[in-house]
């Protein structure tokens, strides 16, 4: 005991120091600031001397690229890339590390610090401004960007996950854009044509409704239920909130991006309709538990609902059966539309990936030369048909592979009005605030149970009490 | 007076060193990992607990705002108030969800390997090959425990509800396991599943020692099963009992073990209101919110309860763990 007792004591000074020391320490706002100021600075340093044009023979460099996993095949689909710029560029090598989505955010921030990195790396859209505030990223000059075709060449929406600041701290390399999967020969059944089904929400909740009086079976003998989306379990969960919020006239943060927007009356609307589908009864009886690739696998499989939210990754389940496995049903009958219109408009969200260069690189021309050649009309095109995506350029995006493919040609029409995360460097913990809000709404409608849809004021009370403290963050 | 105990002392310190040197060359290499791996990151990490270490500063690593105390004094306010740093909100929910998980998974652990332990030291056929398959879930990585049961929680097509709804018919609708408050015995079930078979295999390693002539005298005397077991094997297998029970909190309340479980499970690191547990808590609001130095003193704080809590169970059954 009496070891204890010292044990104690010494916790008891050390909760007194705690609590006087604490009141004598600045405020966290005055120490963030400095290095803020010089973070620019620091990073303003040149990127690569593109004022004398290098022959390809000139430029010469060790390239290490990080990836993540694109696609089925993510290694040999990068290869056939490289390949191709090493034939070009015969005295750059270039080695690709394939970096699993669960590590890649934690390695590249350890790689910024300066440990063992990449000279290039692929950046979900929405770490750019993380990553890019800490200072780890050469950013791109006007000139650099003018020699990649300048803004207006690539997406709009993917081109604001880009710049922080206004400093271009990466280039978009691929787009992900959403849309809603359907079954054609769903809507043949109940005599409802797709611009009739999508043209606003009123008509897609009433054409789910008919589906769901159709009372419709699949090849294993199990009622089709109108739409399945991804709950509260998934990685995209405020992504597909944000769509509902853009077509009823709302937003995540107020343009400035100094405010939360995802609680105002317009944004609660949307996200009210949304997330009241399963308690009408029109979504299938497991959509609350299930992540993106679940919802994928269940309409794929026939055996689920007729429609959800989802990316062009899904065209290669459906023409590639042998692998995928899908049935003729669903992948004979897979049709696309664009989120249904709301009283505010009709958005879809731009996701993707960026190329950043790690300041650490020691190699930033030839760096510069193979974002250059990734973001390549030709590069762009082979590459995000081997990943499932879209390029990130329009003139990739342009090209007749996607805009005379009855498939692509929705998503290439829907990323003509896409919308993204705001680039704010705080929008990480912005993220991390707004994730749990929209999952404890998908709790909420779960307690409420079918037949008892969610309403305004309990969307209302969660989002509330997650802009309180999205406020907070960003008046630091 | 003094000097000359001390150079016997020293004298004797340096034979000693000589006599032994083979045994320091052979920790060397161990010493130099720890050191290494563990206690230089541990002081560095006390370090930063008093460091204002955020997106900004990253890049200025030990050389980032030095802060003081400030950061144990949000997390202090916000698990006793609730209120404090908008970013670190939810610790308090976080310790309480972590409190009754600990009790669940460990107290269900105890008392199914107990049951395990005393069926595998009964002699039967095929008593080898049960003791290997009860082995199984300690090879299971506990991320891939988090992906099983994913398979088996689904709703549709879940093995739980093919055999509660679809076979024995026992509800009257599939049960949601991954929302809603179901998910406590979701993350619970597999905790137990993955923490069972070292908890059987210390009971059983325990029960191999119990004298057999102590049942023979217990039982000219009358005693009866439970007296059996509670006045003789019980003695035997307190001090497992309370090794494994301590290694247990250790690993469910401030380990990494249920948050692999949990993340892959449930396919996100935010668990909601049901399953947020401590670990899990301060390992999304430093990396997600890029708050090191406040992830640094969250940790500091912990690793100080962890300290206390071995020292009061040290404590408290030194006697039971010392004797016999």
């Amino acid at each position: 005991m009496k070891r204890f007792s010292v044990f104690c004591s010494v916790l008891l000074i050390l909760s007194i120091l705690l609590t006087s020391c604490a009141q004598k320490t600045p405020t966290l706002a005055p120490g963030t600031e400095a290095p803020a100021t010089e973070a620019p600075s620091a990073t303003e340093a040149p990127v690569a001397t593109t004022e004398a044009p290098a022959t390809t023979e000139e430029i010469s460099g060790e390239l290490v690229l990080w990836i993540m996993p694109n696609g089925a095949d993510p290694q040999a689909a990068i290869d056939a890339e490289l390949a191709d710029f090493m034939a070009q560029y015969p005295n750059i090598t270039v080695t690709t590390e394939v970096v699993g989505w669960g590590d890649a955010y934690s390695r590249i921030q350890t790689a910024v610090q300066g440990g063992e990195g990449p000279c290039v790396t692929q950046l979900g859209t929405t770490w750019v401004p993380t990553f890019g505030t800490m200072g780890g990223m050469v950013q791109y000059t006007p000139e650099q960007v003018a020699e990649l075709g300048g803004e207006a060449n690539f997406v709009a929406a993917s081109w604001s996950t880009a710049v922080v600041e206004g400093k271009v701290d990466a280039i978009p390399w691929f787009a992900d854009v959403r849309a809603i999967a359907y079954r054609k020969d769903v809507l043949e059944k109940i005599g409802v044509t797709a611009e009739e089904a999508f043209k606003d929400v009123a008509s897609f909740e009433a054409t789910l409704q008919k589906v769901k009086d159709a009372h419709i079976m699949n090849g294993f003998g199990v009622e089709i239920a109108p739409f399945i989306n991804t709950g509260r379990n998934d990685w995209n969960v405020w992504q597909n909130a944000s769509m509902w919020m853009w077509n009823y006239g709302g937003d995540i943060l107020t343009e400035d991006g100094t405010k939360a927007a995802f609680n105002t009356e317009a944004a609660i609307a949307g996200v009210t309709e949304y997330y009241g589908l399963y308690g009408k009864g029109l979504t299938s009886a497991d959509t609350l538990e299930l992540n993106s690739a679940q919802t994928d696998g269940r309409f794929g499989a026939e055996a689920a609902a007729f429609a959800y939210m989802t990316g062009p990754w899904i065209i290669s389940n459906a023409r590639n059966q042998a692998v995928s496995g899908w049935p003729d049903e669903s992948a004979k009958n897979l049709g696309f539309a664009k989120i249904p219109a709301g009283p505010g408009g009709q958005y879809t969200f731009v996701g993707g990936s960026n190329l950043g260069i790690m300041k650490t690189c020691k190699y930033p021309e030839a760096a510069f030369t193979l974002v250059k050649f990734l973001t390549s009309k030709t590069s762009q095109i082979r590459y995000a048909n081997a990943i499932g995506m879209l390029p990130a350029t329009i003139e990739g995006q342009n090209d007749p592979t996607f805009t005379e493919d009855p498939l692509f040609s929705v998503f290439i029409e829907a990323a003509k009005s896409g919308k993204s995360a705001p680039a704010i460097p705080a929008w990480g913990q912005v993220e991390n605030t707004i994730n749990p809000a929209f999952q404890a709404l998908w709790e909420t409608v779960a307690a409420n149970g079918v037949g008892k849809p969610i309403t305004v004021d309990q969307v209302k009370t969660t989002l509330d009490e997650a802009a309180a403290t999205v406020d907070s963050l960003l008046s630091q | 007076m003094t000097t000359i105990p001390m150079k016997r002392k020293s004298t004797s310190f340096l034979n000693k060193f000589r006599r032994n040197r083979i045994a320091y060359v052979f920790i060397a290499p161990a010493v130099l990992f720890m050191l290494l791996v563990h206690i230089i990151p541990t002081i560095q990490a006390f370090y930063m607990s008093f460091l204002d270490l955020n997106t900004r500063t990253l890049l200025e690593y030990l050389r980032a705002p030095f802060v003081g105390l400030a950061h144990y004094k949000n997390i202090i306010i916000g698990l006793t108030t609730g209120t404090g740093d908008a970013l670190i909100k939810g610790l308090g929910q976080a310790l309480t969800n972590s409190l009754w998980f600990t009790f669940w998974v460990q107290g269900g652990t105890l008392l199914i390997s107990l049951v395990l332990a005393l069926l595998l030291n009964r002699n039967f056929k095929g008593r080898g090959v049960a003791r290997t398959l009860v082995l199984l879930p300690w090879v299971v990585p506990t991320f891939a425990v988090g992906i099983i049961f994913q398979f088996i929680w689904l709703q549709q097509g879940g093995l739980a509800n093919r055999i509660f709804y679809d076979w024995l018919h026992l509800v009257d609708h599939p049960i949601s396991w991954l929302i809603g408050p179901n998910t406590r015995a979701a993350l619970i079930i597999p905790a137990i599943w993955n923490g069972l078979p070292f908890s059987t295999i210390m009971l059983l390693s325990a029960l191999q020692i119990v004298p057999l002539d102590l049942f023979e005298a217990a039982a000219i005397d009358g005693a009866n099963a439970w007296h059996k077991f509670r006045y003789i094997t019980f003695n035997y297998l307190k001090p497992v009992i309370f090794t494994t029970t301590m290694f247990g909190v250790i690993f469910n309340f401030f380990g990494f073990g249920p948050y692999n479980i949990a993340v892959s499970l449930f396919s996100s690191d935010n668990l909601g209101k049901y399953n947020n547990l401590l670990t899990i808590a301060i390992v999304r609001q430093t990396f997600n919110n890029q708050l090191f130095g406040y992830g640094a003193a969250a940790s500091v704080l912990v690793m100080i309860v962890a300290l206390i809590f071995v020292g009061l169970w040290y404590l408290s059954f030194r006697s039971a763990l010392t004797s016999e």
